[in-house]
């Protein structure tokens, strides 16, 4: 179980790490490369939002499934 | 904030062009179906018990890896949207930009004068592209060599007329100017 456990984490965490540069990446490109008369769009705060939800579901949901959470 | 391009003096946009939205729609059609399947698949298994071991012993490590897939899938989802968004056709009055942006971090920015346009082809070719009303258009420069490509934009034959439109304007402006 330990070992699933660490694959788990790893795969978690190497997840989150290309949803950030994934992030990082779009919000570089929406402001760099803006057409003119245009805005930062809404769009990246949507992307931002639902990718912070996935965040903090998938961390809650390890730290559950590894009875860190568990009382 | 910095701009994709500038505009020049008395240049103004008269079209920007994606990909056609049924493109970006097919595209996450496919994401979408996977996590279904995944969600289904999960369903199938705890429902009918497979798994009697793990599934049901850990029952938020399983939710666990069904939403770290639908992460990925939503990484993928992110990368289909700017792929998407970031490829730019823009006509003006004066050129023709064509900015493609190709996966995240390779990006390639064309741009030509309107007055170098010698022949301008749309093509709609399939019963998609007929039914949703997309297609290519290809614009050959005098040159031959540089020919651009708007890939899968909505109404081509408007556009071709648009664009041909904008290079008589231009033509007849400049003669007018000498």
């Amino acid at each position: 179980m330990n070992l699933v456990f660490f694959i788990s984490a790893f795969l978690g965490l190497a997840t989150l790490l290309l949803l950030l540069i994934f992030l990082v990446t779009t919000f570089y490109h929406l402001s760099q490369y803006r057409l003119p008369g245009q805005s930062l769009k809404i769009s990246f705060f949507i992307l931002f939002a639902v990718s912070l939800l996935l965040s903090v579901s998938v961390t809650a949901l390890f730290l559950l499934a590894s009875e860190i959470l568990k009382p | 904030m910095p701009l994709a391009f500038k505009l020049l003096p008395e240049e103004k946009i008269i079209l920007i062009l994606r990909r056609h939205k049924a493109i970006l729609l097919m595209r996450f059609a496919k994401i979408a179906a996977l996590a279904l399947l995944a969600l289904a698949l999960f369903g199938f298994l705890f429902f009918f018990e497979l798994t009697s071991g793990f599934l049901l012993v850990n029952f938020s490590l399983a939710i666990y890896w069904l939403l770290l897939f639908w992460t990925i899938l939503w990484c993928w989802g992110m990368l289909v949207w700017a792929d998407w968004y970031l490829d730019v056709w823009i006509i003006t009055n004066q050129r023709v930009i064509d900015i493609e942006q190709q996966k995240f971090f390779n990006r390639r920015v064309t741009q030509c004068g309107l007055d170098r346009v010698q022949n301008v082809t749309s093509k709609v070719l399939g019963a998609l592209p007929t039914f949703f009303k997309y297609g290519d258009i290809e614009i050959s420069m005098d040159d031959r060599k540089n020919n651009f490509i708007f890939k899968q934009v909505s109404c081509p034959a408007r556009t071709q007329d648009i664009i041909l439109r904008a290079r008589q304007e231009l033509i007849a402006n400049e003669q007018s100017k000498n």
